[in-house]
C-alpha cells in the first residue's frame, strides 16, 4: 500500500518540489501537492509544510498562510491524529497556527543564514524515533530564532518535546554554534502527542549524496514508518 | 470630495522581553555614525487601517479586534493597542 503525502503549497512556497522529490524516492508513498485554497482530500496520511517565503514573509513569516483554508482544515485533521511536518516556513506555519508553541523571530545576526548545520536529536519523538544521534542538514532562514518563554520551555523540557539541537560537530550543544540565537538552541519541536513535528533545518535538501548527504531521509522515513505503526486507520 | 471611512490605527509592539535585532542594528549604526544620547531602539509596525464609508461602528470594532486577534498580532511575543 502506498501512502499518499500532501505537500502543501501557498504563494511563496520554494521547497514544496524538493520534498515533492524527496517523498519519490521511497517506493511506500505518493507525493501530491496540495493547494493552500483547497481543503484536504480525504485520503492524505500525512501533511508536509515545506520551506519558503509565504505570502513574501509579510506581516510576520507564516502568518499570513497560518490563516489559510487549507490550514483550517489541517488544524482539525491535526486533532484528530494526522501526522505533519513543518520545515522552516513551514515551521514559523505551525508556530504562527498555535499548533506548536513558541515563535521564530529574526536571527539574532539580523543575518539570512544558510549553510549545513549540526543537530543533535535530543529526544525521540513518534514522527523521529529511536536515537539518531548527530544529523548534518542544511539551514537556510532569516527567522529561526525559536524562542519560548522560561514555563513553555520547562513543558517542553519535562515533556521530551524538544527534538533537535543546534550543535558542534561531536554533538555539543553551547549558544555558539546556534545559526540563529534559539533558546536553548532548539531547532526542531513536537507537539505533544508527537504527531506533528516542525523544524527549521531542510531534511529535503539531504537525501541524496550531492549537495548535503542523506541525513534527511531519516526524517521521511520516520514519518512513514509511523504511517506503517499506525494499524488502524489515521482518520 | 468622496466620503472618506473610518481610519482605525494599530500599534503592534514587541514584548520588551524580545530582542530586536533590527532595532540594536540601528541604534548601534546611529551611535556609531554620532548622533548622540541614544539608550536603545526598538522597531515596531502602525497598522492602518481604512473602512469602507457607512461601515457600522459595531463591524468596525469586530473587524479590528479579528484582525488583531487572526493576523497583526503573534501573542507569544507581540502586544497591540488600537491608537
Amino acid at each position: 500500500m502506498k501512502y499518499r503525502i500532501g505537500v502543501a503549497r501557498f504563494p511563496g512556497s520554494n521547497c514544496e518540489q524538493d520534498c515533492l522529490h524527496a517523498l519519490s524516492l521511497f517506493d511506500r508513498c505518493e507525493p501530491l501537492p496540495l493547494w493552500h485554497r483547497e481543503a484536504v482530500p480525504d485520503d492524505i496520511a500525512a501533511v508536509i509544510l515545506p520551506g519558503g517565503f509565504t505570502h513574501g514573509d509579510y506581516l510576520r513569516p507564516g502568518a499570513l498562510a497560518a490563516a489559510s483554508p487549507l490550514m483550517d482544515d489541517l488544524l482539525r485533521l491535526i486533532g484528530n491524529g494526522l501526522p505533519v511536518v513543518g520545515i522552516c516556513n513551514g515551521f514559523q506555519i505551525l508556530a504562527e497556527a498555535g499548533v506548536l508553541p513558541g515563535a521564530l523571530l529574526p536571527n539574532s545576526s539580523g543575518r539570512f543564514v544558510c549553510r549545513d548545520s549540526y543537530l543533535l536529536h535530543s529526544s525521540p519523538t513518534a514522527l523521529l524515533p529511536g536515537s539518531q544521534g548527530v544529523l548534518k542538514l542544511p539551514v537556510a532562514h532569516r527567522s529561526g530564532r525559536y524562542f519560548i518563554d522560561r514555563d513553555g520551555l520547562r513543558r517542553l523540557q519535562d515533556e521530551g518535546r524538544i527534538i533537535l539541537q543546534y550543535c558542534d560537530r561531536s554533538g555539543g550543544v553551547y549558544r555558539e554554534v546556534s545559526p540563529n540565537g534559539s533558546v536553548v538552541n532548539i531547532a526542531a519541536v513536537a507537539n505533544s502527542s508527537g504527531t506533528v513535528l516542525g523544524m527549521m533545518p531542510h531534511p529535503e535538501r539531504a537525501v541524496e549524496r550531492l549537495p548535503s548527504g542523506r541525513d534527511g531521509k531519516v526524517v521521511f522515513s520516520g514519518l512513514l514508518d509511523f504511517l506503517d505503526s499506525c494499524s488502524s486507520q489515521i482518520r | 470630495m468622496a466620503e472618506q471611512g473610518e481610519k482605525v490605527e494599530i500599534a503592534v509592539r514587541l514584548k520588551p522581553e524580545i530582542y530586536d535585532p533590527a532595532g540594536e542594528e540601528l541604534l548601534r549604526s546611529a551611535a556609531g555614525n554620532g548622533l548622540q544620547g541614544l539608550a536603545a531602539v526598538r522597531i515596531n509596525k502602525l497598522i492602518e487601517v481604512t473602512f469602507q464609508p457607512g461601515t457600522p461602528p459595531e463591524t468596525v470594532r469586530q473587524t479590528v479586534e479579528q484582525l488583531q486577534r487572526r493576523y497583526l498580532v503573534n501573542p507569544v511575543v507581540e502586544e497591540s493597542q488600537t491608537v
